[in-house]
């Protein structure tokens, strides 16, 4: 029997990528609790705003949204029992700081006593969190604003700054007894991690939002979808791709909830592990946050050096050697067309044509690109039939974090594999809810401007899911038959610079190595997270968790 | 006895939570579970504790003298155990995939439990009553819902405004109605409270008496038969010689060890010493010592035992000779 899930009880941000909903801003706050009583107090205040996954109509369509999530430090200091704190997981009980060696955030050349400023370029904020020192630094409570632009702007409304005044006065009317760590941003100078989307001006100075990061490629397609998180009219459409696809005849179908949401059967076919009481654990989940910054120079300068030597070596003009090296690194084309669809960059100009992308008036290229993004197309594709990765190359980053039916055991290296099936992958997916942070204008940064990406996933078991791609996926290549390699895009480059890119035997081609990777995105930040449901905030805010 | 047990009925209703949302008393959009989650965990409870005597608020189901407990409880869903263990083998020979999901068992909806065992009077004061029939049962259980309606209905729409069908409720017999709609039928209560005491089925205690007693009794005779043996016994130990004593205590012999055990040690201290042999030896060796001394025909030395026990050495005075002279 099918469950509807109660979406009045699980925070909005687990079945919405706000960026996606039309909200390109976004203000994060981490706050510090001093005392128990105020901390519940707080949350008590808080969660009348908190919002919810209920579907929204015009009218409940809120400008600016809330969601809240708590490190364990968080949960600690709120003085939930202890049979509930030791039921946590335990990676998100050590706080992503400690988990920094298997994130790749660490060099792993060198122990410890040779790399203790290891983290001296992230934010103060973070570099003072879980210090051990100084413990009244120490993030409790993660706090997300995402709100509406002013139409044909690229300024948020107006209701985002009168949501922040009234967290402050929360704070204040507790004595700042829970008070907002205004130590973010590089120089520890911010009260609130901000975050926007890039926008593109149309001719007339009208600002539009894009799905684009600051490297130029687009994000955020292809988010998993599971049971219960869109509507069933929906779910036919929007499952291709981003589900898991079972055999000819079921296709694509939707994810298990309990990947996502806890208390519910996951792909494993149990419910997932989970602190008590249940009502605690219930429709929360987990949530990654990591500021990752993309260092511009390093990747326009490899980029460029890599696109010439590519030319010589293939014969091919600039222009189609640069996007070709950057669609071959991502596995989609700039706009975001996926090279297991469209696998040339003749095949693409052609496509790009026929969709409308290259229409001159702006509106309605505008328009082709969400009515493409909003089909099929862009999700509805598998690696079965490219084993050898002609099309998309193996290490591709699209491959690598979503490896779709590549990893299927009867598959062979050689040849296509029509049955093969994404069971190796389902337990492997994460929600990605972050925005790009940095200027709302493609610009020229280089390394040391501030732009990045605010990543944001959310999984019901951030070990098995978050930490496993990003170690075993991201930061290695063994599952992709390419030994150390790490992924183009994502990976430390410190040790392993290389990147293969296949060639189609009948091209005549060779295959073209890039030799010089750099680290093109590092981390500045970050912790794991709790978000509980509705009914857990306020057993929290009432002190009345009760494990027994 | 599922709902009535000796005068007291126990009641139990699952009423179907309504799916959605609504407004709460903050005016913030809720569900309807933590609605009602809400105002369950803010009913006061019993002045039962010091905490709760503290606040000094008393529950409301303590406005009606009947109810001896009562509880409510969100009845989520079922608990999803995983899918049932099955043989590798056996799957792979009928052709079942274990990569296909099998079915959740799961309910149709939240349920609100309400549990009670209450006097099954129909009026204050009436006497409890031994039996009722299934009618009798039901019109006590509509007695206690009107009860319940007259002394608390303000706590109980509020509560039970976040359940499907309550909409339909105006009154008192309109709520016995909806919790008789809601009722399951209970199985076995737990009740703790008896009119007269019941003729309860006992443990058999005599026939596990006799059951323990006669084999004790049988081993008893067995070994005081096997320890002072039985006269002109043709199961008696030793050599059996017609018109004589057992051999009680010839080495060996179940008194003579025990004996051997209990007094020997002392007896070294205390054992005269021998004029002719001048040994000290204990009552064993001195056995060992007649029967070599015996083997070689040679008399008697001397009698040591006699000094510690006049019956034994009574019985070891009568066998010592005859086995010497054998």
């Amino acid at each position: 029997m099918t469950r509807e899930l109660n979406l009045n009880d699980i925070q909005s941000n687990v079945t919405r990528a706000y960026g996606r909903f039309n909200f390109p801003f976004a203000r994060y706050f981490f706050l510090h609790i001093e005392e128990t009583a105020a901390g519940r107090a707080f949350v008590d205040q808080v969660r009348e705003k908190v919002n919810t996954a209920a579907r929204w109509t015009p009218e409940s369509r809120p400008q600016v949204t809330l969601n809240i999530g708590f490190t364990f430090l968080g949960l600690l200091r709120l003085a939930l029992p202890t049979r509930s704190l030791q039921g946590m997981p335990a990676e998100f009980i050590d706080g992503m700081k400690a988990r920094a060696f298997i994130l790749g955030d660490r060099d792993e050349g060198k122990v410890s006593a040779d790399d203790e400023g290891w983290c001296a370029h992230w934010d103060p904020i973070w570099r003072a969190n879980r210090s051990g020192q100084g413990q009244g630094e120490d993030v409790h409570v993660w706090i997300s604003m995402n709100a509406q632009a002013e139409p044909w702007s690229d300024r948020p409304v107006k209701a985002l700054e009168a949501q922040t005044d009234w967290l402050r006065e929360r704070c204040a009317a507790l004595g700042n007894k829970v008070r907002i760590l205004a130590t973010n941003g590089p120089n520890g100078d911010q009260e609130y991690q901000a975050a926007n989307v890039v926008f593109e001006t149309l001719p007339d100075d009208k600002k539009i939002p894009t799905r684009k990061e600051h490297f130029g490629f687009t994000d955020g397609i292809g988010d998993p979808v599971f049971e219960g998180q869109i509507p069933a009219a929906e779910m036919a459409t929007r499952v291709v791709g981003r589900g898991k696809w079972m055999d000819q005849e079921s296709g694509w179908v939707p994810l298990a909830t309990g990947e996502f949401i806890l208390g519910h059967p996951d792909e494993s076919q149990e419910l997932p592990p989970a602190a008590v009481p249940e009502d605690l654990t219930h429709n929360g989940t987990f949530m990654v946050y990591r500021k990752l910054h993309e260092n511009l120079g390093s990747f326009r300068q490899v980029l460029d050096e890599e696109a010439a030597r590519y030319g010589t070596v293939m014969g091919v003009e600039a222009d189609e050697a640069k996007e070709t090296l950057m669609a071959k690194m991502a596995g989609r084309w700039p706009d975001g067309v996926p090279l297991s669809r469209v696998p040339t960059y003749e095949a693409w100009k052609t496509f790009r044509e026929t969709k409308g992308f290259c229409a001159t008036e702006p509106l309605k290229r505008v328009e082709a690109y969400e009515a493409y993004f909003k089909s099929i197309e862009p999700s509805d594709f598998r690696y079965g039939d490219d084993m050898e990765g002609i099309k998309c190359p193996l290490g591709a980053h699209l491959r690598r974090v979503n490896t779709r039916d590549y990893l299927d055991p009867s598959n062979r290296p050689d040849g296509a594999n029509p049955a093969a099936t994404t069971q190796l992958n389902k337990r492997r997916r994460i929600l990605r809810r972050g925005l790009p942070y940095g200027p709302t204008a493609l610009g020229e940064g280089d390394d040391t401007t501030e732009q990045g990406v605010i990543f944001m996933a959310i999984c019901a078991n951030i070990f098995r899911q978050f930490e496993f791609v990003q170690q075993q996926w991201i930061q290695y290549g063994l599952d992709f038959n390419l030994g150390n390699h790490t992924c183009p895009m994502l990976g430390n480059h410190t040790h392993h610079k290389r990147y293969v890119i296949p060639a189609a035997p009948a091209s005549g081609k060779p295959p073209y190595v890039m030799s010089n990777l750099k680290t093109f995105v590092e981390t500045r930040g970050g912790d794991y997270f709790f978000v509980p449901s509705l009914t857990a905030l306020r057993l929290i805010a009432m002190g009345v968790v009760d494990p027994t | 006895m599922p709902n009535f047990d000796t005068g007291h009925y126990f009641l139990t209703t699952l009423a179907p939570i309504k799916h959605g949302s609504a407004s709460d008393e903050r005016g913030v959009e809720v569900s309807h579970i933590e609605r009602l989650r809400t105002t369950l965990a803010i009913l006061p409870t019993a002045l039962q504790s010091p905490a709760t005597e503290q606040i000094g608020i008393n529950s409301p189901f303590a406005r009606d003298r009947h109810t001896h407990l009562c509880r409510f409880m969100v009845l989520d869903d079922v608990v999803y155990n995983g899918r049932p263990r099955s043989d590798a083998i056996v799957n792979a020979l009928t052709g079942k995939d274990p990569l296909v999901p099998q079915k959740v068992d799961r309910l149709n909806c939240a349920y609100l439990m309400f549990a009670a065992d209450f006097d099954a009077v129909k009026e204050e004061g009436d006497p409890l009553p031994e039996t009722l029939t299934p009618a009798e049962q039901d019109a006590v259980r509509d007695a206690y819902a009107r009860r319940l309606w007259q002394t608390m209905n303000l706590e109980l729409r509020e509560i039970y405004d976040n359940c499907v069908g309550f909409n339909e409720v105006s009154d008192a017999d309109g709520f016995a109605r909806y919790l008789g709609r809601c009722q399951v039928e209970t199985t076995m209560p737990f009740n703790d409270y008896w009119i007269r005491p019941p003729k309860l089925h006992g443990l058999p205690v005599t026939g596990l008496i006799a059951l323990v007693a006669v084999p004790a009794l049988v081993t008893l005779i067995g070994f005081l038969w096997w320890l002072f043996g039985a006269p002109n016994s043709r199961w008696s130990a030793g050599p059996a010689r017609s018109g004589s004593w057992p051999p009680l205590s010839r080495p060996g012999s179940p008194i003579a060890t025990l004996y051997g055990m209990a007094i020997g040690p002392c007896r070294r201290a205390t054992m005269p010493i021998c004029r002719r042999c001048s040994s000290r030896s204990t009552y064993s060796s001195t056995s060992r010592t007649l029967r070599s001394r015996a083997r070689a025909r040679i008399p008697r030395p001397c009698m040591r035992i006699s000094a510690h026990s006049s019956r034994v050495t009574s019985r070891t005075t009568r066998w010592h000779p005859a086995s010497v002279r054998a």
